[in-house]
């Protein structure tokens, strides 16, 4: 690893207004390639944001974003998103598999339907999250730990070097945190680079080699050990009972 | 060849071959403005074909239906983009953009047709309500044996033609293009960053709303083409979780409805004794109707599961 | 063009402006309740009530030749027309409550059939051949001009009726309408309410089926509360606006109609409709597509200008060291 110009992912002064509202405000930053980075912040302190903007599905005001020293466009076959649960309609008519399926489709070329090797893939990518007993279920009947998986599943699917996943843990069951965790463990093994938008703080500093910590501007970025300092947790979390009184360029108050 | 034989090809086939390929074509697209939740986007694009169909032919002095297709095609992506900007920029919400567009678009093509005098019976505004599917009739030859002759053939009425090639478009769109129209309209997220293109997907998909819409105006009309695009689909819906079979559902219930629908109407008064017939697009729409209350009260998957 | 206006306004008789008064009213309902519609989420309903009329009022027809009663009578046909757009609701709402269907499927769905049957039974009633069925036709497109003075006055009565409802329960419905939980915890009934909103919308539609047409008629519905929103955000003004461009744009339909030659009024009174709608979407200081664009350049520009001021700031006094992320 010579220049960064090789790195999975590089974000560079990131800017982004949503309607009349600036929600990023100037973000760095460079996720090393075999590592897992988490990014954390209070409700509203635009981490999916962070994300999509990155992905191209929301107009930078400034700023850019380089995946493997290139744009997003040209290399997404490197990249998988896993976006959050509430962004789909679950009553859609489909089975477990043809989600994951999905996956592969971009491969495909018009007029082409999954081949038995894309299917096999597939049902590889279910068993990875031990899913496999449920390939035939209506996605909408499987629980909401369950969903979760299935949207990893698909990710994996198209054998990613780059996973970027927005909350993989909120409101999901203890059994498929365990089985998510555990993949995530097994791609980090296998070298694959991971960015998660992460909630909860306990878990962060175990689980992750960097954290960004996000408040509308990057308030500390590094080694979780290092980021999740009180000092900084204070200027992210301004909570009612920290005392810390500040400006706040940032559109909301914590929650949590 | 028997009379009555002649008879059913003079009378039937036509009518009834030209509502089956509407149906087919409609239930088909109608299928994932279902999934997608936007049936009444249909209701803006049928709607919006109308003074596009004037236009072109105030245009060109010609009701040639390739000059209809391209019209209307453009009027209907035209009240798409309408809606689409309303709700974008207007901040609307969808309901009151689509409420908002479609009738304008309709009462500017009734006042277009009303001051050019219409331009004859099949751009009318009778036929903006019904269609006109009792006015396609065919002289077939008297020989069984002449029937796929070109001659012959040449005498079946366009409008038949145009429904054949929305029909072909459709299921040609389909099979190319299912695996990144299902992506689109389950996660568009997702499709969008998978490289599927999903805006080029649907605005494809829209114009092809638009070009059934014109194709299905002179079977079925304006108004009784909503019911195509969405009734088949939303009862399929209600009777199964998988989207394979919700295609091949969608279009038995379109033919059941078109078969049913017509069968009451020519054969219908007759039985009871009157000596006239019905609207077909009418009967044909009340039954697509009465199909999707029958599977609101019976059908195995009425619940969502989400 | 002057000259034809002027034969024109001579031929206006005193029941021209009758119906006038009455398309006037009916405009200013539709512009009033429409709001509440609007903020409810609820005007497209009003598609379905329009189109489900012509099966009612056609039958009320036939059962009416059938027993000897006088067919051609407003009360009855606004009876039937009320009845069968009571049952496609009734229906719709049912059928949206007990299955996974959303309103789109639904109100599409329903609204297409229903007016299938209404052609259907139209054709039956028609196939008498007699002379009263002549003017059955005319409630789907709407023409004042064979409008007579009864019309108009049950078209003024029913407008005015929907009117003082909406001045009766006006609060409650914006209540309901802003914020719906803590409606609830005031003891207001929300189903009740949407009940009322939905008769409400049938009253005005039945108001102005003569004049604009059972299919056009959800656009005096909708486009005056459109129109009124893109200007304003607060209620009381947005229903005062609503209600001003739903009666301006009927009476500019009607007369347009009246004076010219070839123009029908149901779309004549639409297209007047739209005139404020197309205006508001350029020109409104807020939610207009000329606002919106320069507010986005602006937006633009001030943020990159304080994005190089910030880090010319930074570069002269540097924060907090931030931690390498070289590993």
């Amino acid at each position: 690893m010579t220049a960064n110009a090789s790195e999975p992912l590089e974000l560079r002064g990131i800017t982004v207004a949503l309607g009349q509202r600036t929600v990023l405000w100037d973000v760095d930053l460079t996720v090393g390639a075999g590592r897992m980075t988490a990014i954390c912040g209070p409700n509203g302190a635009g981490k999916s944001t962070l994300l999509r903007a990155a992905l191209g599905l929301v107009p930078l005001l400034g700023g850019q974003a380089r995946f493997f020293g290139d744009t997003f466009p040209s290399v997404r076959r490197r990249v998988a998103y896993v976006p959050q649960r509430e962004s789909v309609d679950w009553d859609f008519p489909i089975d477990a598999l043809g989600v994951v399926l999905m996956g592969r489709s971009a491969r495909l070329a018009p007029f082409r339907r999954p081949s038995r090797a894309d299917r096999e893939a597939a049902r590889a990518a279910l068993r990875e999250v031990e899913l496999d007993s449920l390939e035939r279920r209506p996605i909408g009947k499987l629980s909401g730990g369950q969903q979760q998986r299935v949207f990893l599943a698909r990710a994996l699917c198209a054998e990613p070097d780059l996973l970027v996943m927005d909350e993989p843990f909120a409101g999901v069951d203890a059994a498929s945190e365990r089985a998510i965790t555990k993949t995530f463990e097994s791609l980090k093994a296998s070298g694959k680079t991971l960015v998660v938008v992460h909630h909860d703080l306990k878990t962060v500093a175990e689980a992750y080699d960097d954290v960004l910590l996000l408040d509308g501007r990057a308030i500390a970025f590094g080694p979780a050990a290092e980021t999740l300092t009180p000092e900084n947790l204070q200027l992210a979390y301004p909570g009612p009972f920290s005392g810390a009184a500040r400006a706040a360029p940032s559109p909301s108050a914590a929650d949590r | 060849m028997s009379d009555a034989l002649y008879t059913v090809l003079a009378a039937d086939v036509v009518p009834l071959l030209t509502a089956l390929f509407t149906a087919w074509t409609c239930g088909l697209l109608g299928m994932f403005l279902v999934l997608g939740r936007r049936g009444l986007l249909a209701d803006s694009i049928a709607h919006s074909v109308l003074p596009g169909l004037a236009l072109a032919f105030l245009a060109t002095g010609s009701r040639h239906p390739g000059w209809m297709l391209l019209g209307g095609t453009l009027a209907g992506a035209c009240g798409a983009l309408t809606v689409h900007l309303l709700e974008r920029y207007g901040r609307l919400e969808r309901s009151a953009a689509i409420g908002a567009t479609f009738p304008v678009f309709f009462a500017a093509g009734l006042l277009l047709l009303e001051r050019t005098g219409g331009g004859g019976v099949d751009l009318s505004p009778d036929c903006v309500l019904a269609g006109e599917l009792e006015l396609l009739f065919w002289v077939p030859p008297r020989e069984l044996a002449q029937l796929l002759e070109p001659a012959t053939l040449d005498l079946l009425p366009r409008p038949l033609f145009l429904c054949a090639l929305a029909l072909l478009a459709t299921a040609g769109f389909l099979a190319a293009l299912w695996p990144r129209l299902t992506a689109a309209t389950f996660d568009p997220q997702f499709a969008r960053t998978a490289g599927l293109r999903p805006d080029w997907t649907q605005a494809f998909f829209t114009a092809l709303v638009a070009a059934a819409a014109v194709a299905a105006f002179q079977a079925v009309g304006s108004i009784l083409v909503l019911t195509l695009f969405l009734a088949p689909a939303a009862t399929a819906r209600l009777l199964t979780d998988r989207l394979g079979n919700l295609a091949v559902l969608t279009l038995l219930i379109a033919t059941l409805a078109v078969c049913a629908g017509y069968i009451l109407a020519t054969r219908g008064p007759a039985l009871l004794g009157h000596d006239l017939s019905l609207s077909a697009s009418g009967t044909i729409a009340a039954t697509a109707g009465a199909l999707l209350l029958l599977a609101g009260f019976l059908g195995p998957r009425r619940q969502g599961s989400a | 063009m002057s000259a034809a206006l002027e034969t024109g306004f001579a031929n206006l008789g005193p029941t021209t402006w009758t119906v006038l008064a009455a398309t006037s009213l009916f405009g200013a309902a539709a512009g009033a309740v429409g709001s509440f519609a609007l903020l409810r989420r609820r005007a497209l309903f009003a598609d379905t009530i329009g189109h489900a009329t012509l099966p009612g009022v056609v039958l009320a027809f036939l059962i009416a030749a059938a027993v000897g009663l006088p067919p051609r009578s407003p009360a009855l046909l606004l009876g039937g027309a009320a009845l069968g757009a009571l049952a496609a609701l009734a229906l719709g709402l049912d059928l949206l409550r007990r299955t996974r269907l959303d309103a789109d499927a639904v109100i599409g769905s329903l609204g297409g059939a229903a007016f299938g049957l209404g052609l259907v039974l139209l054709g039956l009633a028609q196939s008498r051949g007699d002379l009263e069925t002549a003017g059955l036709d005319q409630l789907i497109f709407g023409s004042a001009a064979s409008l007579t003075r009864d019309d108009a006055i049950a078209m003024a009565a029913l407008a005015l009726l929907s009117g003082a409802l909406l001045v009766g329960f006006g609060p409650r419905l914006t209540a309901l309408a802003f914020d719906e939980p803590f409606a609830r915890t005031t003891g207001l009934a929300p189903t009740r309410l949407d009940t009322l909103l939905l008769a409400l919308l049938l009253l005005v539609t039945l108001s102005g089926l003569r004049a604009v047409g059972m299919i056009l008629v959800v656009a005096m519905l909708v486009l005056p509360p459109v129109a009124a929103r893109l200007f304003t955000s607060k209620l009381q003004p947005l229903l005062l606006l609503a209600t001003l461009f739903g009666a301006a744009s009927a009476a500019a339909g009607t007369l347009a109609s009246g004076l010219l030659e070839r123009v029908p009024t149901g779309p004549a009174i639409v297209l007047a409709a739209a005139a404020p709608v197309a205006l508001g979407f350029l020109v409104s200081p807020d939610r207009g597509l000329i606002a919106g664009w320069l507010a986005e350049r602006r937006l633009r520009a001030e943020t990159l200008e304080r994005l190089n001021a910030d880090r010319q700031a930074r570069a002269l006094h540097p924060p907090i060291p931030r931690p390498e992320a070289r590993a």
